[in-house]
């Protein structure tokens, strides 16, 4: 037969009652703090492994790095010497064209810089930045074109990327008086330098 | 371990007994007069804290067998209560045993309906039971605690009688299928073995009897009778208790019975009491007369002991959790710590490595990307150079073409470090005397094209033709200077695409 769980029957056993109640809650508690320190435990050690696998892994990085300092040390001084990383130096391209095209022995030369744009976002925050030039120049053979070129690319406070270039025989209607241009080069080229990144 | 005390209430008379690992030991006796009830209560008050039994001797049962139909709760309570007042004449002393469901017909619930005759004579004792406010597990008599005794000695047979005695007298108690059926008590004058034994005979006698008026039994069926007795008082009873064709004696000795059920105070003769007092703590069986005022507390201590067990319970599981999560705890900060040692050494290894370094402008990690990236740009560079060169080639295996136009364009892949093409869109002139040889024009063209693709890495590809001489163009011809053939007199013009791999 089932107790009567009146008022009056359970206070016959409060004292066992408030004893299992607080045995009850005392085990939860104890319980419960433990759970909470093992969680706090595992993160920490999920932490401690991660700051230890970056260790390594910076480590590992800096070894190789030991072995192939010295090549890209030099490559990168390279770069710096000739301008290619920071600010690009228009009037400097500007230059380097006027020196190149008056070398060459050019006639006729027309160029047109656009608006630097990015272009790609690299590792450890560098970031390409492009200019894109569209060149117009005369010539009397395709020599010089590729002459030009070359000058460029050994010159250029940048680094140069031709993209297209379009070669066609002048019609005898368009040489000038005493001209001897044979040919006109239409080319677009790419200056890219590093930027400062974020 | 909570205190037993054992109550046997026979005739006038109450004994209080302390039970403790199966020893019985007499602590009190009372009378039933008001000195009696007064050290009673007294006794009472003393033991509180003990958990009393009350078995009564001296009270005989009336038992009925009832089949009711199945209901639950409310009703079943009320309809079993009504029952009860039916078979016991009011009796507050009573109780309803389920013996389950019929196994056929309409299967209504089976019940065994048992009320104490003549309870008033116990309403003194219970009166100061209640007031109390001991625990009292229960109230039984013998036919409920003789049930187990008296089928193991009864053998298989159904239907039987056990009889034993008191102090109260000779108890003959019929149980057919395990369930008492019949419960006599016959008082003794001397209560000497000889008239023990005697009364056993004649009572056996007139039961036997009754089971036939009643039909319980049929008509020369022999009735197995257990008689419990001391083996000292064994020849007594043989020589008055023959075997007949209607009864069929099993005498029991009492004290390996006792022994049996774990009784370490031995009886010293045929009265059985203390076996039936222990056999309340040992076996109680199901069903007791006390009524459920006089067990509340009982009811509510062994909640108690439950609550108390339950919360004892949540509390050693918690600390076997936290025992647990403490070991797991300790093993991780273990590692933790080596970890960070291991970290920390990483750390100076990587620091020294850094100072062995050369001065760097940049920090490392951007000098080497910066430098990277320059030559996966150095490696995807095109020039216009092997272009033209491929069809400087051709036009010295062609010679009379000339060229009016080249477009050069360098597609990137999509892939930052794929090959990449170049394109060139090419126009040129055929020479003038082959305008009106249409065949020596596609021959020269086709000649300009393997010319180009002597190298593996160009697809050559027309763009257009002087003449389009495939199906799926319209041809037109005709008689002019041209020789109707749709020719141009000038200079023939054709296209090509070259493609080159990087």
């Amino acid at each position: 037969m089932k107790p009567d769980l009146t008022f009056r029957n359970l206070a016959l056993i409060r004292g066992r009652l408030v004893l299992a109640v607080t045995l009850a809650l005392l085990g939860l508690s104890l319980m419960l703090v433990s759970l909470g320190l093992v969680q706090a435990a595992r993160q920490s050690h999920d932490q401690a492994l991660a700051q230890r696998q970056e260790a390594q892994r910076r480590l590992a990085e800096m070894r190789d790095e030991e072995q192939a300092i010295g090549p890209r040390l030099a490559r990168y001084g390279e770069l710096q010497k000739r301008g290619y990383l920071g600010q690009e130096d228009r009037l400097s391209w500007v230059e380097q064209i006027r020196r190149i095209q008056a070398q060459r022995g050019l006639s006729a030369l027309r160029f047109e810089l656009a608006p630097q744009q990015p272009i790609d976002r690299g590792d450890a925050g560098i970031e390409l930045l492009s200019s894109k030039m569209k060149l117009e120049l005369q010539l009397l053979h395709e020599e010089d074109l590729l002459g030009f070129l070359a000058d460029l690319r050994a010159a250029a406070s940048a680094y140069t990327r031709l993209r297209s270039c379009r070669l066609e025989r002048l019609p005898d209607g368009d040489r000038s008086e005493g001209a001897t241009a044979q040919l006109v080069a239409t080319c677009s080229i790419d200056w890219i330098t590093v930027g400062a990144g974020k | 371990m909570t205190p037993q005390r054992l109550l046997l209430l026979a005739t006038d008379r109450l004994s209080a007994h302390r039970w403790r690992a199966g020893r019985i030991e007499v602590e009190a006796e009372f009378a039933g007069d008001a000195a009696g009830l007064e050290g009673f209560a007294q006794y009472l008050r003393q033991h509180r804290d003990s958990t009393f039994h009350l078995l009564a001797v001296q009270a005989e049962d009336s038992f009925q067998l009832e089949a009711l139909p199945r209901t639950r709760g409310a009703d079943r309570n009320a309809m079993l209560a009504r029952k009860l007042g039916q078979h016991g004449h009011g009796a507050a002393l009573s109780v309803a045993l389920s013996l389950g469901r019929e196994k056929a017909g309409r299967r209504y619930e089976r019940f065994l309906l048992a009320a104490v005759v003549g309870g008033q004579q116990l309403e003194p004792w219970l009166l100061l039971l209640a007031a109390a406010k001991i625990r009292l597990a229960g109230l039984y008599t013998l036919p409920w605690l003789a049930g187990s005794i008296g089928t193991e000695a009864a053998g298989a047979a159904p239907l039987f009688q056990l009889l034993t005695l008191t102090g109260a007298g000779l108890h003959q108690i019929v149980f057919e299928n395990g369930q008492p059926r019949l419960s006599r008590l016959t008082r003794l004058t001397t209560g000497s073995p000889q008239e023990a034994a005697t009364a056993v005979a004649a009572e056996s006698a007139k039961i036997y009897q009754y089971l036939l008026a009643q039909r319980i039994i049929d008509p020369g069926a022999a009735l197995t009778t257990v008689v419990l007795l001391h083996l000292r008082q064994l020849a007594d009873y043989r020589g008055r208790c023959a075997d007949s064709d209607e009864i069929r004696y099993v005498f029991t000795d009492l004290c390996a019975a006792a022994k049996g059920q774990g009784l370490k105070t031995l009886p010293q003769d045929s009265c059985s009491e203390k076996l039936f007092l222990h056999l309340m703590i040992r076996k109680p069986p199901r069903a007791q007369y006390a009524p459920a005022a006089l067990r509340r507390c009982y009811q509510m201590w062994r909640l108690g002991l439950v609550a108390t067990g339950a919360g004892a319970a949540i509390l050693i599981g918690s600390v076997l959790v936290a025992g647990a999560q403490t070991l797991e705890y300790l093993r991780l900060s273990e590692h933790i710590g080596a970890l960070r040692v291991r970290t920390e050494n990483d750390r100076q290894r990587f620091e020294a490595a850094r100072r062995r370094l050369p001065p760097l402008p940049v920090d490392i990690v951007r000098l080497r990307a910066t430098v990277d990236r320059y030559d996966r740009l150095a490696r995807q560079a095109t020039t216009l150079e092997p272009m033209l060169q491929r069809i400087s080639r051709a036009l010295d295996a062609v010679p009379g073409v000339s060229v009016e136009r080249i477009d050069w364009r360098a597609n990137d892949s999509a892939a930052d470090s794929g090959p990449g093409s170049v394109v060139a869109e090419l126009v040129a002139r055929l020479p003038a005397e082959l305008a009106s040889d249409p065949r020596a024009q596609l021959d020269a063209i086709g000649r300009f094209g393997a010319a180009l693709r002597l190298d593996r890495a160009v697809a050559v590809s027309s763009l257009a033709l002087p003449m389009e001489i495939g199906s799926s163009h319209s041809l037109r011809g005709g008689s002019e200077p041209d020789g109707g053939t749709g020719l141009s007199p000038d200079a023939p013009q054709f296209s090509l695409r070259i493609v080159a791999m990087r």
